[in-house]
């Protein structure tokens, strides 16, 4: 006979595996005191991010984030070649600062004449002109009025629509 | 000159070549050139919002969304024109729009704005971003509005008024700030959304969204609102000084994190016949959302409230997830094996004992084809009966009936898309709105577009009715009448198609012979419907170029439910509307795979491909594959099966998905009857009411969690993937049914249910061509498929089903319905489905967002009637019929008329459930119970009581429609200017 009888489906429970797995972690992370850090955090989550959005919220740190922000956009600015040559550059010459800190001999200013002949020395000024160039290529921007850089840099390299 | 199908067009210098007619949108994507646009979307075509996707033709600024392609088209992409149009365009977007992609829920790979800001390099905010004076909406139990995030692209405008045409939303463009208004007001919730979804999957970012998404989504989206903000305001400050470029990098970076995370599984929705197939987007077991493709064969886009927002059943707590014993009168938790050596032992007990015709199979039509096909075999080949059926004997049997009389297959004579194309659609018995709702946006589009005409036959007043250009209310069950006094008319006044009667059709004059009694006068004495309107609709009919004819449980649950829709297929053949594009018959499916059920043989007189069992060489193919000896015996089918029980013929009963205790006619005498079963296996995913008739229960996996294919109301094969894996111990049906014949001793050993497909398809002629591989991803197949794959959208293009190939005539007589109502039992009781619920409910009931919608189920009653009783919406009523009776609150509605009531279907125990009233009777050809036949009165238990609905349901709501986005109206606004020009309040809109 198949009289009709009720049944309460209990909950879903997890597999056994499952299960085992995850008290084997429950119990690591309890020992570790991991567990606590976390249950603290969690119940607090949401004031501690806020206080350390707080935190970032202030104009040094804005400063900071968005200054190694420009860094980074530089630098990925710049050719993996270009950089290369760059590091090798900067490395010969702190090699050559140090050779020249180091050989311990005075050297003498070399006056006025000294300084003429200087002028007219070919290999010098095939040395110094990058770094002029540099000096040059750093200086104009240092005189113009602060300005978002962003506007700038798009509108320039014809990227962006100018603005009306 | 250029070849046909393929136009030249110029662009940037560059000749390319592709289709003309195409936007030029979609012609340059179709050569790799990717044209930024936002509101511009294939279903919706060219809305002209977003103003980002400018080009320049002739020194003249044209949108690429709206420019056709043509042979010599010069267009120029790059220019300064051009390129700083769109940067205005994409500049005003984000004015409106704040970008905080990383902890946006819409940050999935297809945010449509995000993805254009990054595809054209847009730099930094031009114009500032200002908040709305509007609150976000949470109104909607299901989305969300942010009037914050809104681009005011109108996507969802016109996908709710022109592609669901439910007709609800608008953007009033003449207010200070414009939004998008429900009904012209602010709330979602309290309007006549219908809940389809429509508009948030169109929304191309977060500013509509489906709340399964909010905190969801993504890594970081679970943060609390007051720490979203005051996060999102240090990126944008931060924003000022480096651009968008390394906030965009950190959003990609999200993005990609999300991929690996979310899952996308296509599947087949499983509450209703239409077929919508869509993806489901899951992380573990929790669903995300519902995400409906264009590539979809039946609905595209679309969706109902149910396919987007009911799935969340699926998780249920009290899902079965372990075999259940009966013992000691209780239900006891088992092992599988246990189950099933108790399975086996006492079928094979009861077999030895009473023979196999003691036993019955109930193949499920929620389950799979493959499903299908293994209980019909499991009763066939491992039992050795024809015990088997399914539930469309409660539903679709009288229509499939109708047609092998008449045409010959047993399934719709055509595609959605002949709906669409037909000049003129004959509604009969079907809600289709509410039943076949996606089906219906296809005609409502058609009706709203195209002039469609449509005439609706039905004692209720629902949303077809209501839009349609004839609706008429015949007397209960008369529709036989009607169809056949229209048929005469047409005869007898020569309209009808001489030459395809002629060529097509026989029985001609033995059918117009049994027409004699049909005269006007008698239908309009019998149907209540003036002669001068029967007139009418014949001769429209009669006049119509391409005529369908839709219809539904109104027409087949009747205990003439086969005749009258013989008396469909009659009149469809008489004016020539079958065997051409844009005409047929089409019985629309209730079930998502009530076709499939009966297509691969859960019938008791035939095999998969509706080959009869009796026929001695089809047989003979079976033995030889099976390597078994098959039974010719006729077999029960679903409604017969309960007499058998009470006369002690069936002893023991294997219920596979179905809630019969519940949804057969006549509950009680039904229960009644399993309470005599020597030995009941049912295997479901929840405990119904039918499994506390159970000896053991078998906890079966829904849709989601096994693979299979369905068959759409159109004939439409359709593979549906695993989503998730099985909840707990349960099972999919297929493998259950499989290690079932194993434990009888069976050499089952389908590793999937691709091999039973295997085996199906190379059995049945039917379905020859059907392989996995043809039902790839989204594609599709509409049987009969021959077996190199080619299949048919269209049937009898070549001729009818029958070996001459012509369609035949069938003469009819009326038979009036079994229950009448009479001075005690007033009121007919009419019976259905709605909108927001499936079947009884065990599935939509366990979905918390459908039953915020309809929280339980009611009798509409007319104010008429309303007012007669004393009673209101909320009052509480007992309905008596001459069968039981049954307690329900009551809703007042003009939807009903007089004393007609309306009771839907959703109900699962024996205090309200509609089968407490109905009776035993059943279609005289087809066993299909008569349903919809009710004679009651009414008590009043309780006059006040809250409304059965609540306030925020649809149906209390009065849409607005219009034509579309209405984009001219904003283009008139003082403060719009065209592109490139800037705007001067671009945040505005
Ligand atoms: S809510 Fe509507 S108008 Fe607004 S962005 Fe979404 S689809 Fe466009
Ligand atoms: S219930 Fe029907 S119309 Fe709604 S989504 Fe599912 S298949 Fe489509
Ligand atoms: S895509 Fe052309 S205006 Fe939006």
């Amino acid at each position: 006979m198949a009289e009709a009888i009720h049944y309460e489906v209990p909950p879903p429970r997890e597999g056994n595996t499952a299960r085992q797995e995850l008290d084997c972690l429950v119990e690591n992370l309890h020992d570790q005191g991991i567990l606590r850090f976390l249950n603290d955090f969690l119940s607090t989550s949401p004031e501690v991010s806020q206080i350390l959005m707080k935190g970032l919220n202030t104009e040094e740190s804005r400063n900071a984030v968005q200054n190694l922000l420009l860094i980074a956009i530089a630098l990925g600015r710049i050719p993996p070649e270009r950089f290369a040559v760059l590091t090798r550059a900067f490395t010969e010459g702190l090699n050559k600062m140090e050779e020249a800190a180091g050989d311990g001999k005075a050297q003498d200013a070399p006056g006025l004449m000294g300084f003429y002949r200087l002028l007219h020395d070919r290999d010098l000024w095939q040395g110094l002109r990058p770094i002029i160039a540099g000096v040059k290529g750093f200086s104009g921007p240092l005189r113009e009025p602060p300005e978002k850089p962003v506007i700038k840099r798009h509108d320039e390299s014809g990227n962006g629509k100018k603005p009306a | 000159m250029p070849e046909s199908g393929i136009c030249t067009i110029t662009v940037d210098g560059k000749q390319l070549l592709g289709v003309p007619g195409l936007p030029l949108v979609e012609f340059l994507a179709g050569n790799g050139i990717d044209l930024p646009h936002i509101c511009y979307h294939k279903t919706l075509g060219a809305l002209q919002t977003c103003d980002t996707c400018w080009v320049e033709v002739n020194g003249e600024l044209r949108r690429g969304c709206t420019l056709k392609a043509e042979d010599g088209l010069v267009v120029d992409l790059d220019g300064d024109n051009a390129s700083n149009a769109r940067r205005e365009g994409i500049d005003r977007i984000v004015a409106r729009h704040e970008l905080y992609c990383s902890v946006c829920e819409n940050n999935n790979g297809d945010c449509r704005v995000h993805n254009v800001v990054r595809q054209m390099d847009v730099p930094y905010q031009r114009y500032p971003f200002r908040p709305k004076p509007y609150a976000i909406d949470d109104s909607h139990p299901m989305y969300r509005y942010d009037p914050d995030q809104c681009i005011l692209c109108g996507r969802c405008v016109e996908a709710c008024q022109n592609v669901q045409v439910t007709e609800t939303l608008s953007i009033d463009w003449k207010r200070e700030d414009p939004r998008v208004l429900w009904d012209g007001g602010e709330k979602a919730g309290e309007s006549s959304c219908v809940s389809c979804g429509h508009c948030v999957t169109v929304c191309p970012c977060n500013a509509l969204i489906e709340k399964s998404m909010l905190g969801e989504a993504g890594p970081l989206t679970a943060m609390p609102r007051s720490l979203k903000r005051p996060a999102i305001e240090f990126v944008k400050e931060i924003e000022h000084t480096v651009g968008f470029h390394p906030i965009f990098a950190l959003s990609e970076m999200d993005e990609a994190w999300r991929q690996s995370e979310i899952k996308k599984t296509k599947t087949v929705c499983t509450f209703c016949g239409v077929g919508c197939a869509f993806e489901l987007w899951t992380r573990g077991r929790k669903i995300l959302k519902v995400q409906p493709v264009e590539e979809a064969p039946v609905n595209g886009i679309s969706t109902c409230i149910k396919g987007k927002f009911g799935w969340d059943f699926v998780n249920s707590d009290d899902r079965l997830t372990t075999p259940l014993i009966r013992e000691n009168g209780r239900f006891r938790e088992a092992g599988w094996d246990e189950a099933y050596a108790l399975i086996a032992r006492r079928f094979t007990e009861i077999r030895d004992q009473h023979g196999p015709d003691a036993m019955m199979f109930v193949a499920s039509s929620k389950c799979t084809n493959e499903e299908s096909y293994l209980m019909q075999k499991l009763a066939r080949a491992v039992i050795g009966t024809n015990n088997i059926d399914n539930c469309s004997r409660y539903c679709q049997a009288p229509a499939t009936q109708g047609l092998w009389r008449t045409m010959g297959y047993g399934g719709d004579g055509g595609s959605i898309s002949d709906l669409e194309q037909a000049e003129v659609i004959l509604f009969l018995g079907s809600n289709t709105a509410e039943s076949h709702p996606v089906l219906a946006t296809r005609l409502k589009q058609a009706h709203k577009h195209r002039g469609q005409k449509h005439i609706v036959f039905d004692l209720r007043r629902h949303e077809m009715a209501e839009r349609a250009d004839i609706f008429l209310r015949p007397k209960p069950g008369t529709d036989l009448i009607w169809l056949s006094a229209v048929s005469k008319y047409i005869l007898d006044h020569g309209l009808e198609d001489e030459a395809f009667l002629k060529e097509k059709v026989k029985h001609l004059e033995e059918y117009r012979k049994s027409l004699e009694p049909f005269t006007m006068e008698y239908a309009e004495e019998m149907t209540g419907i003036a002669a001068s309107r029967l007139e009418e609709v014949a001769r429209t009919l009669a006049a119509a170029e391409t005529l369908c004819a839709v219809w539904a449980m109104g027409v087949t649950q009747h205990v003439a439910g086969s005749d009258t829709s013989t008396a469909i297929a009659n009149l469809l053949l008489v004016t020539g509307n079958s065997a051409r594009r844009g005409t047929g018959a089409y019985p629309m499916r209730g079930h998502n795979n009530v076709q499939g059920c009966s297509d691969f043989g859960s019938m008791p007189d035939r095999f998969p491909g509706y080959e009869f069992v009796s026929d001695d060489e089809v047989r003979a193919r079976y033995e030889d594959s099976w390597g078994v000896k098959l039974s010719t015996n006729s077999g029960y089918n679903n409604h017969t099966l309960v007499e058998g029980i009470h006369d002690g013929k069936i002893k023991s009963l294997y219920i596979m998905g179905e809630e019969m205790a519940i949804m057969d006619a006549d509950a009680h005498y039904v229960q009644s009857a399993f309470d005599k079963l020597e030995f009941v296996v049912v295997q479901d995913i929840f405990f119904s009411r039918t499994c506390e008739h159970a000896d053991v229960i078998l906890p079966a996996a829904p849709s989601l969690e096994k693979e299979g294919t369905f068959v759409n109301t159109e004939r439409r094969l359709q593979r549906l993937y695993q989503v998730m894996e099985p909840l707990g111990n349960s099972k999919p049906d297929w493998l259950i049914q499989t290690e079932i014949a194993r434990a009888l001793g069976a050499d089952w050993d389908y590793p999937s249910p691709r091999e039973i497909m295997e085996e199906a398809a190379s059995l049945a002629p039917m379905f020859a061509g059907v392989t996995y591989e043809r039902l790839e991803g989204y594609k599709s197949l509409q049987w009969p498929i021959a077996a190199d794959g080619t299949d048919t959208p269209h049937l009898y293009l070549d001729g009818f089903a029958f070996p001459d190939g012509k369609a035949k005539l069938y003469p009819l007589e009326f038979t009036p319905p079994s229950e009448q109502t009479d001075e005690e039992f007033d009121l007919h009781v009419n019976n259905g489905r709605l909108l927001e619920t499936f079947h009884e409910g065990n599935l939509t009931h366990r979905s918390a967002a459908l039953r915020s919608q309809v929280p339980m189920n009611f009798v509409e009653v007319s104010p008429q009637l309303a007012r007669k009783r004393g009673i209101q919406s909320g009052s509480l009523v007992k309905l008596i019929s001459r069968h039981g009776e049954i307690q329900v609150r009551v809703l007042v509605t003009d939807r009903v008329e007089g004393k007609e009531l309306y009771i839907p279907e959703n109900a699962t125990d024996n205090i309200r459930a509609i089968n407490l009233l109905t009776s035993d009777e059943a279609d005289k050809d087809s066993d299909t119970p008569a349903y919809k036949e009710i004679a009651a009165k009414m008590e009043v238990l309780e006059v006040d009581g809250e409304s059965p609905l609540p306030r925020q349901n649809f149906r209390f709501w009065k849409p607005t429609p219009i034509e579309g986005v209405r984009t001219e109206l904003k283009w008139q606004r003082p403060d719009y200017v065209q592109p490139p020009k800037p705007a001067p309040h671009p945040e505005k809109f």
